[in-house]
């Protein structure tokens, strides 16, 4: 079983190989340690990222679901080391096969992105070059990662990974410019592209689906389950949508203020959250099915507070119906085991957990 | 004035028969070289106090259907009838009131607010430009609607940028208000809101609508909002209306295979409650040449021969449970 590092040598695996011998699903792939990532402007340092630790499992989808400006999007673009001016990392370490990201040199890093760890972003007409082919632009890919391949062979590998990632007959497709293929099927181009060095090992979906049509994001969220099982590619999904987190995810991490405030497996998020603001994120989704309308819904109060001026201690507490100031105040609460694999960033948890209902005016 | 009891049992809000083609022009003569067939036979009602909630997929003609509502673009044929009167041929007198009556709510807060104006200018400016009010008076007024909206009273010499995106949708409810409206169509009112925002909203309106008798059209792609929200669903595709029932009936019997793969792609709200999905092929067809017969044939489960030689007509199932479909109705 050939691992991939930055550098393989190896021939071209067969994607069906890859990953094949993960059959334990919690060996982890990548590991991230005290991800911090600041962004010094004029009004001050903006902590986007803000100590942020992670594991991502060989073969599993990890939603990181949070609100807008709670630093997902910078997590996600760190780990490729793609943080915009006047952003950067400040410290952290990101592991990848026993080699620290962090420390790689720009032409090594050049070798990952694309590569073993691949993205795709939130608007695929803005991520694609309108005005070649898609062919071309997943040719593109081939020719900066697989230098060895001939010009026969990538055509017949681009229409191979097109019609991988559900792209009807793509022997046509192949010369079709982005304008001309619908939102979905430019989505699907760009998974394309993220697969087309043949050595993916995680890609990190940010919003992949936001831009889409419910029926097509259906489709989309599918592609990804089938590429998880068929190649044993880790996802790292980042997403403001429950909904998407509960249909895919093996795991979430929920982030606020450039904090994990909760880390745990799906089922165990969805039946026993243990902070509250994951709580009431779960509670003002409208219930499906005997909605008991006309009762107002609940709503977590105030907005997400200014990431310029945050309180000193926890960073959910102006907004919390359980915080206390002798308590929530001071420094930041750390994230916690409160049981097997369920870690929660919260020091009033057993309050919160006894009653979870007592939340704010219902 | 119009006495209450003669509209008793007339809906405050009806479309008829809407239809809008946006012919494609090609060549130096500007021949017309195609239609696109934006809303085709659109009809239906709405009471007072009610909420109808008009779902459906990107080109489906939602918000073509809103700007025909609001009369921003002529409708090739149709009728918009207001408490019983067909307003489409109204003169422009007749029009600027009928704009007073019927008022929007758009999607994206931060594109539908004038940067360089204050919030007063902003919230006065409809009551300004049909000359409701002026002066202390206006003030005054402006004051009230940001009360309403739950937005503290020293707004009004603020601009839309010192406002989260939350707060910005309040002003845009207060806007609509101002005018008191008796009918406004909200164009997505939460979608591009967060999470934690997006219930504050949804409550807001709910609480406007009982407080002032508010009749809305809600136009929304998330089903789970429209079903919280809405007393009617119609869903749209390709510019016609496919299946239109009171909320509690579309939920417990759906009835068009369209509408079923619409509520089926709607993600669970747990991992435990993950089902199998009816996943459509394909994508929608170009409103430029749509399908013959059944419009959604193409992308059809149930699909048969005759589907596409007859264009199923929209019949009743149940009372008030409308379906286009020959297999299902």
């Amino acid at each position: 079983m050939p691992r991939a590092g930055s550098r393989p040598q190896l021939d071209e695996p067969a994607p069906a190989h890859i990953g094949a011998s993960s059959t334990d699903g919690a060996s982890p792939l990548m590991r991230i340690k005290d991800l911090r990532t600041y962004f010094h402007t004029e009004a001050g340092i903006v902590k986007a990222v803000d100590g942020v630790s992670l594991t991502v499992a060989q073969g599993e989808i990890l939603a990181v679901v949070g609100e807008s400006g709670c630093g997902k999007t910078m997590m996600a673009r760190s780990i490729l080391r793609l943080v915009p001016h006047p952003g950067r990392i400040v410290s952290g370490e990101i592991w990848l096969d026993g080699q620290d990201l962090m420390k790689l040199g720009d032409r090594e890093m050049n070798m990952v992105r694309g590569n073993a760890v691949t993205m795709v972003f939130q608007e695929p007409m803005a991520s694609l070059n309108p005005v070649f082919t898609v062919g071309n632009q997943i040719a593109e890919v081939l020719v900066a990662h697989r230098p060895e391949m001939g010009r026969g062979e990538r055509d017949h590998r681009v229409i191979e990974l097109m019609a991988a990632v559900g792209i009807a007959s793509p022997e046509q497709r192949i010369g079709a410019y982005p304008h001309q293929l619908s939102g979905g099927m430019r989505q699907r181009v760009m998974i394309a592209m993220a697969l087309a060095g043949g050595r993916t090992r995680l890609l990190i979906a940010d919003e992949p689906t936001t831009a889409l049509d419910v029926t097509i994001q259906a489709q989309i969220l599918e592609l990804f389950q089938q590429l998880q099982r068929s190649i044993g590619m880790s996802v790292l999904l980042i997403t403001h949508d429950l909904g998407v987190v509960a249909e895919i995810a093996n795991r979430v991490a929920v982030m606020y203020a450039g904090s994990i405030v909760e880390y745990t497996d799906s089922d165990t998020l969805f039946e026993s959250p243990g902070h509250p603001y994951t709580m009431g994120l779960l509670r003002s989704l409208p219930q499906r099915k005997g909605a008991t309308r006309k009762a107002p819904l609940y709503a977590i109060p105030g907005s997400v507070p200014n990431l310029l001026d945050l309180p000193p201690g926890c960073k959910f507490q102006s907004r919390c119906a359980h915080a206390v100031a002798a308590i929530c105040g001071g420094d930041e609460p750390p994230l916690e085991e409160i049981s097997a694999g369920h870690w929660v960033r919260c020091r009033r948890i057993e309050h919160v957990r006894v009653d979870p209902r007592a939340e704010a005016g219902r | 004035m119009r006495s209450d009891l003669s509209n008793a049992d007339v809906p405050l809000f009806a479309v008829r028969n809407l239809t809008k083609h946006f012919p494609v022009r090609k060549g130096m003569l500007q021949h017309v070289v195609a239609r696109v067939h934006a809303v085709d036979g659109v009809s239906f009602e709405i009471q007072r106090g009610q909420t109808l909630g008009l779902v459906g997929e990107s080109g489906c003609g939602k918000t073509t259907t809103a700007r025909l509502i609001l009369q921003l673009d002529r409708p090739d044929s149709g009728a918009l009838m207001l408490e019983g009167k067909d307003r489409l041929g109204d003169t422009r007198a007749a029009l600027r009131s009928y704009r007073r009556d019927v008022q929007m709510v758009f999607q994206d807060p931060y594109s539908s607010l004038n940067p360089r104006k204050t919030v007063e200018q902003l919230i006065g400016e409809p009551l300004r430009i049909h000359g409701l009010s002026r002066g202390q008076a206006l003030r005054e007024r402006v004051a009230a609607m940001l009360d309403a909206v739950n937005l503290p009273v020293d707004s009004m010499i603020r601009y839309p940028h010192e406002f989260s995106g939350g707060q910005r949708q309040r002003l845009g409810i207060a806007r609509a208000l101002a005018l008191n409206p008796k009918l406004i169509v909200c164009d997505e009112p939460v979608s591009a809101l967060d999470v934690s925002i997006r219930s504050q909203i949804i409550n807001l309106l709910m609480e406007l609508q009982r407080a002032r008798n508010l009749t809305y059209i809600l136009i929304a792609h998330d089903l789970a909002v429209v079903e919280y929200v809405s007393d009617i669903v119609a869903v749209m595709y390709l510019g016609k209306i496919v299946e239109m029932a009171p909320t509690e009936a579309f939920f417990a019997n759906t009835r068009h295979p369209y509408s079923e793969a619409l509520l089926s792609a709607v993600p669970a709200t747990s991992p435990k409650a993950r089902r199998p999905r009816v996943t459509l092929v394909g994508d929608v067809p170009s409103p430029l040449n749509p399908p013959s017969g059944c419009r959604f044939r193409t992308r059809c489960p149930i699909a048969q021969a005759r589907c596409a030689e007859i264009e199923p007509p929209l019949k009743e199932v149940a009372p008030g449970h409308r379906v286009a479909c020959h297999m299902r109705a």
